[in-house]
Parts: C-alpha cells; structure tokens; sequence
C-alpha cells in the first residue's frame, strides 16, 4: 500500500523536473522587489509583470494606500475571528454597503478571500435532491464549493448553451436547479455567452450564479462585469466576485437582490468558521471600489487600449492564443517543455508570465497566462512584444 | 435509440480511451480495467471520455458519482443508469 506521504512525493517529482528544466522555479517566482504595479525585481532581474491580475493596477493606489494605513491605526492589523463570533467592525458593513451599491442590489455578504466566497456560497445554497449545473471550465473554488456540498453537481461543455440546456431539460421536473457561469474565464480569457444562458436557465426553472472575479472593473459600461455588457443585470440571481485582481486587495463577496441570501452567513462554513477581513483590507477595498465609481471608465479604456497592443501582437507572432481578446490572455504549448523554454525566453527578456500546467488548465499540457493591466506602458508593451518576438525566433533556431 | 447493451458500451469506453491517448491503445483493455491504477486516466481525459458518452448515448452522468467509480464496468454501468 502506498505511503501517505506518497501523494507529496510524487508531486514533488514533477516540479523537481519543471525546475530542472527551467533552471529556476517558474511555480513560486521570488519577487524580490516590487516597483510599481506592473514591474517588479524576481529573481535579481527586473521584470514587466504580465502575469498578475492587476487589471486596473490599483495596488498602488495612495488613497487605497492611505487608508489601509489609518485603518491599521485605528482598528488593529486582524479581527481575530469571524463575524459569527467577534462581531462585524463597522467597516465590513460599510464596504458590504459600497459593493451592493456599486452593483445596484440589495445584499451584498462579504467573505475574506474570493474563493471562500465560492466555496461558502456553493455548499450553503443547494442541498440534498438540488441540482448545481456547472462549465467544465469552472475555477477550482467553484468544483470545491460543489464537493463540500451534499447538491447533485452536473457539469456541461464550456460555453455550450445547447448542452446546458440538455442537461437542464434532463433533471427532474420542479427540482431546485443553480447554474453557475463565469464572466471572463480565468484561464483562456473568452466571456461566456451570458445572455443565451440565462435564456435556457430561465427557460427551465433555474436559478442563475455569475462569477465575475475576472470580469469586474474589465467588462461592461461602469465595470460591473459580463452581467452588465450582456444587459442581464436584473436577471442574474448572484453575482460572486473578489477584491483580489481589479480592486488589488484581497476578499470576496456574493451580491443578490434575494434578501434570503442573508441567512448565508449562518450556513456557510466558509464565512462562519473563518477570521473576518482585516481592517486595513476593508479600508483599502473601499477606497479602490469608490475610485472604479468615479474612474472606472478611463481606466477600463487603458486596460482594453494596452489589451489591444498585446493579444493581436501574439497572435501575429503565431502563438496560439485564446479564442477572444481579452485581458486575460491564455497562450497554449505544445508541450511542457516548451512552455519553459518560452516561459525562460522571456523572463530573459524582462517579462513575468504565469506558467499554468494541469489539472488547472482546461486542455493541453501547458499554458502561459498573461494578464494585461491599464497601469502598462507603451514602453512596458514593447518589452513584452519584443520579449515573446525573442521566444519565436528561438523556437524557430530549436526547430 | 435503443437501449444500449452493458458490453456495447464497455466496448464504446475501450474505443474512446484508446482515442483519447495513445499510450491506451498499446495496453488490453477489458470492463475490469481499472481506469485510475492500471491505465492512470488523468482527470482531463475522464472529463473528455464523459463527454464523448453522455454525447453517444444522450446521457448526464453527475460529477460526484464519478468518484466513485474505477473501472470501465462501473463507469458503464453508470452511463445506463443516467440516461
């Protein structure tokens, strides 16, 4: 019988083969330095980071900065427990006012990271004889959130509305049904056809979950995500979302025009048996939502401007990007092992991207993610196009 | 369609895995074949190989009882049972 610690081995081999391949460890870059939101010293070298979220780059935000630090005067450096327990700071139910505004709904619930908020909301929601009916491509939180529940999970193709609806017509009549969407997906970066999902989840009975962790302050008018470029705002039963890429902090939340979603923060273990969101994280969150409000605009017209630089460049160069231009932007390998040599050709070159490997990856053996940011500059993009041109003509010299 | 046979779709899994990876089609593969020890199906290759059986035979197969399931028998047994 295998060994316990049989699992860590194994796992351990495979990315002691990724750094002997890379010559250095492409899955936990050591960020010495960072400079700005959008370049940062890994590894004694200076790098262009297109590989961090940062949509809005608002991790820098003086006012967010300014904030957090009054907050930490003023309230401490934690809570020290839940809300259940230790009570709710009068900040946490002013940025659950903030974001239930922001989206015009009634409810908002705050949880300390974007995926708890998943996880809490998915195993509160449906129980035994319910039905959560999920994209194959869904974030792990979402496939984690299932599992710690007792619904019956389906899972229909990516982006496929005529199998959704396949599946929806397949379930017991009058059952309580979920579907739950993503708005950008994380790791291709192509929308979901929200407006046609909704339709057929409507159509049969069910209710309709968005995750807009990459969507918002990126999509729609006044950056409230897919739900507001899709028109289907008053239809979308929860949106779930996080702190942690546009607003350049940490935490999430579910907002809902169900006033029962309340009763959430008594079911879901993930909000009730956890510490609360630190006082400095509250304040900063507040302040970079107020300036989405106000700037959200411009910095959205710099984030898609930047985003049209980079995704047409790579795709001219021949790499295999994904099939929309967004600002996420998935570029498939081949293989491992040419993924690190790109992945190595340009950190040479001073550009940060995430490497992706399975199972966090919906197919193929190897994906560099880069995510564009507003804050990049027109000589930061440059770096980046000359940086993947390097990688080409390389693959090109080993062919 | 009519009812599918358990053999016809035991035989169904074996074309699809020997597609799915070539390293599948080198090895015999019969409904006692366990997918997770014998041939380590990965789980991508599990999330296509569902597919490719609700599609054939109109099925939805719900993702907690795959965990349940090891062999090419179960998971044929499985897809009869969710049609």
């Amino acid at each position: 019988m295998a060994d316990l610690l049989d699992k860590f081995r194994n796992i351990q081999k495979v990315h002691q083969h990724v750094v002997g391949l890379t010559g250095r460890d492409p899955l936990g870059a050591p960020f010495e330095k960072m400079l700005s939101p959008t370049q940062a010293v890994i590894d004694g070298k200076e790098c262009v980071l297109l590989g961090s979220n940062n949509y809005l780059g608002l991790t820098f935000f003086d006012e967010a900065i300014e904030k957090a630090k009054t907050a930490l005067d003023v309230a401490g450096t934690g809570t020290t427990g839940s809300r259940m327990a230790n009570g709710s700071y009068i900040g946490h139910k002013a940025l659950e006012g903030k974001i239930a505004d922001f989206y015009n709904m009634k409810h908002c619930l705050l949880f300390t990271t974007g995926y708890q908020a998943n996880v809490g909301f998915l195993s509160a929601i449906a129980g035994k004889d319910d039905y959560i009916i999920i994209d194959a491509d869904s974030h792990a939180s979402i496939y984690d959130g299932c599992k710690l529940g007792d619904a019956t999970v389906v899972r229909f193709r990516h982006n496929n509305v005529a199998d959704l609806e396949r599946r929806l017509k397949k379930l017991p009549e009058g059952s309580n049904k979920l579907v739950v969407i993503e708005g950008i997906y994380s790791m291709l970066g192509d929308r979901a056809p929200l407006k046609e999902f909704v339709r057929v989840s409507k159509e049969n009975g069910a209710y309709v979950m968005v995750d807009e962790a990459h969507s918002l302050g990126v999509l729609g008018e006044n950056g409230r995500g897919l739900l507001e470029e899709a028109g289907v705002e008053d239809q979308v039963d929860f949106v779930l979302g996080t702190f942690s890429k546009s607003v350049g902090t940490i935490g999430g939340f579910c907002v809902s025009n169900h006033s029962e979603v309340e009763n959430a923060r008594f079911l879901a273990r993930a909000y009730m048996f956890t510490a609360s969101t630190p006082p400095s994280i509250v304040a900063s969150a507040g302040a970079t939502i107020d300036h989405i409000k106000k700037n959200g605009k411009e910095l959205m017209k710099k984030l898609w401007d930047n985003t049209a630089v980079v995704y047409p460049a790579l795709k001219e160069l021949g790499f295999k990007v994904g099939p929309e231009m967004t600002p996420v932007i998935g570029v498939a390998m081949p293989s491992l092992e040419e993924g690190i040599r790109v992945w190595n050709t340009l950190y040479e070159n001073g550009v940060y991207v995430n490497m992706a490997l399975p199972p966090a990856i919906p197919a193929g053996k190897c994906l560099l993610r880069c995510s564009v940011s507003a804050a990049h500059t027109p000589e930061q993009l440059e770096t980046v196009v000359k940086a993947f041109t390097a990688a080409k003509h390389a693959a090109e010299a080993a062919a | 369609m009519s009812e599918p046979t358990h053999a016809e779709i035991v035989a169904k899994i074996i074309e699809e895995l020997k597609s799915l990876n070539e390293d599948f089609a080198k090895v015999e593969l019969s409904g006692e074949t366990n997918m997770t020890t014998d041939i380590q199906v990965d789980s991508l290759d599990v999330m296509e190989l569902v597919f490719s059986l609700e599609e054939a035979y109109d099925a939805s197969i719900p993702v907690n009882e795959l965990s349940n399931v090891y062999t090419i028998n179960e998971l044929a047994a499985l897809v009869q049972k969710s049609r």
